[in-house]
């Protein structure tokens, strides 16, 4: 920083003190955002009745990086840990079931991480939104495209052969 | 399988030392504090990626180090291997060829060892868990499915004891969650219980065959699975639940459990593995268990309430047999454990045996002697205070070399 041009100091100790005072989260789906509603959820291009719920906002930055989600989005905050004192009540999921039942809501993309924590925040939801005549689904897990199969991991592997899929779907 | 070489370095009261190991047996003799049960300890943390006698692994670094390490070269098959594990606070590594592992449990049975110690008549005079363990320990290094699943259950456990205790605490709880978790723990507890009670009947004849080849025949040996479940799926897993559970696979019903696999020709790997009705202990109604346990603010039932019982001539063990017969049994149960990983992993495991002869007379120590010398043992490594005893107990039967302390 001492060797560089000075003014990318001024424009980095501005960028910080603007990304404190102005950043904050979206009112409706709690993803990081300048404004009240964020970019996605004012997006009148967005459908709507689809929500995909993440964990963090950076998994929102993820699945954007795909653009192969069109929906809009729902940041819990977290995953459900008992044991480290993250119980569903401190999560955004009452939150989540005012949205379905105030926006019509037809599908929910539950995108979690692969972890036991994941797998119990997910069915978890699974069961809050039984009542909601609602289609729920998960990202697939798998091998990882451009994978050497010998380097995967063996549960990976196993389940990649248990939920294996038929040649000529998903694009093969 | 042969462990060729091995050095150490901060392990306990070690500074750093290299050993070669030549022989079918090597013998590590001196007297106590030298450090004998340290360097097959080292041998069983190279292994295992854990020491066989602390659970904490900061117990094993030197006073005053930094940091512990131990390496060693196998023979396997003919092919070599150079494993390298390493601990520092916060950080624990292991290497094989240099390249790291991505989990510790990928090492694990790899390169198999069965410890046999004087602590091990704990597995009589304690608890469940030490019985668990020896179960555990066996499964883990025949098949890293097990392992897998035990750590899931053990993680699931946790999370819902944390509930239990939250609800015991405030008289409410999250239903759902409790529900969750349970449902999530079902399938691992069916696999799971279901490969220790295999387990129990596989180790039954070989260990009374031991039992019976070491104490010369006159007693009758037994060994019985007591399942800490008496749960069967009472499960109504809704129809929203199954489809998440079948994304996440995860088998989270009995008719799940029981998926067709052969006609497929494909295992259901892990958590789904099938389960027997014969096999299903006597049912009670999942939301009265609930119940009891938010109640006592404890899980109550699963596989970590699991215990074995040991019995001689029909009488449990503890109160009915002597020391030298306790002895007789753990070490026949040890023995019969390296010989179940054999058959699982076709590797035959290194024997690491602790001050194994106190306690026995002279007889049980021939037989004992004999049994690990007739069976196909790849390389036995055995501490002992006298050089010279244990010269005149082998008498020229077997290949060995000696280690002096």
């Amino acid at each position: 920083m001492l060797r560089s041009d000075a003014e990318i100091s001024r424009d980095l100790s501005v960028s910080l003190a603007r990304l404190r005072s102005e950043m904050k989260y979206c009112v409706r789906c709690s993803n990081m955002s300048d404004e009240d509603l964020c970019r996605i959820c004012s997006s009148s291009s967005r459908r709507q009745g689809l929500i995909c719920v993440v964990a963090d906002f950076r998994d929102v930055m993820a699945i954007e990086q795909t653009r192969q989600f069109a929906g809009t989005y729902h940041v819990l905050g977290g995953l459900i840990s008992p044991m480290d004192g993250v119980g569903p009540e401190k999560l955004r999921i009452d939150e989540l079931v005012g949205r379905i039942v105030d926006e019509q809501i037809h599908e929910i993309l539950i995108a979690l991480s692969a972890t036991m924590e994941g797998d119990t925040t997910a069915f978890y939801l699974a069961k809050r939104l039984e009542p909601y005549q609602l289609t729920i689904s998960i990202i697939s897990r798998g091998i990882a495209i451009g994978g050497e199969l010998e380097y995967a991991d063996e549960l990976t592997l196993g389940r990649s052969i248990q939920h294996r899929v038929p040649f000529g779907s998903q694009g093969y | 399988m042969k462990l060729q070489q091995l050095t150490l370095a901060n392990f306990r009261l070690t500074e750093q030392a290299s050993y070669e190991f030549r022989s079918k047996l090597t013998a590590i003799t001196g007297a106590n504090g030298r450090g004998k049960t340290n360097l097959i300890d080292a041998v069983h943390y190279l292994c295992l990626a854990r020491s066989y006698f602390h659970p904490h692994d900061e117990r094993l670094m030197r006073f005053g180090a930094s940091y512990l390490w131990v390496d060693g070269q196998f023979d396997r098959a003919g092919q070599t291997f150079r494993i390298h594990g390493a601990w520092r606070p916060g950080e624990k590594g292991f290497r094989c060829d240099g390249k790291a592992y991505g989990r510790l449990s990928d090492h694990v049975g790899r390169f198999p060892a069965v410890m046999i110690a004087p602590i091990d008549i704990n597995l009589i005079h304690e608890g469940g868990e030490q019985r668990r363990r020896l179960m555990d320990l066996t499964l883990s290094q025949e098949d890293p499915n097990y392992l897998e699943d035990l750590s899931r259950y053990n993680r699931l456990l946790r999370q819902k004891q944390a509930v239990l205790r939250g609800w015991q605490t405030t008289g409410r709880g999250d239903k759902h969650l409790l529900r969750v978790l349970t449902d999530q723990m079902h399938p691992l507890n069916l696999c799971i219980s279901r490969r220790r009670r295999q387990w129990t009947a596989q180790m039954t004849t070989l260990f009374a065959d031991n039992y019976r080849h070491i104490s010369g025949g006159h007693e009758v040996p037994s060994l019985e699975y007591r399942p800490g479940w008496p749960l069967e799926a009472e499960q109504t897993a809704s129809a929203s639940t199954s489809e998440i559970s079948a994304a996440l696979g995860i088998s989270n019903s009995h008719k799940d459990a029981n998926l067709p696999q052969n006609e497929e020709g494909i295992v259901q790997p892990g958590i789904n593995k099938t389960y027997n009705d014969d096999e299903a202990p006597e049912p009670i109604k999942m939301e009265q268990m609930l119940q009891q346990e938010k109640s006592s603010g404890r899980c109550l039932w699963g596989i970590h309430r699991d215990d074995l019982q040991f019995c001689l001539d029909g009488h449990p063990l503890r109160p009915h047999a002597s020391q030298g017969q306790q002895k007789t049994y753990v070490i026949s149960l040890k023995l019969a454990q390296a010989e179940l990983i054999r058959q699982a992993t076709g590797t035959q495991p290194i024997l690491l045996l602790d001050d194994v002869f106190e306690k026995l007379d002279e007889q049980r120590v021939a037989a004992l002697l004999d049994r690990v010398s007739a069976e196909p043992y790849h390389q036995i490594l055995l501490t002992h205070t006298e050089q010279d005893r244990v010269r005149a107990m082998l008498s020229g039967n077997i290949d060995a070399d000696y280690i002096a302390l």
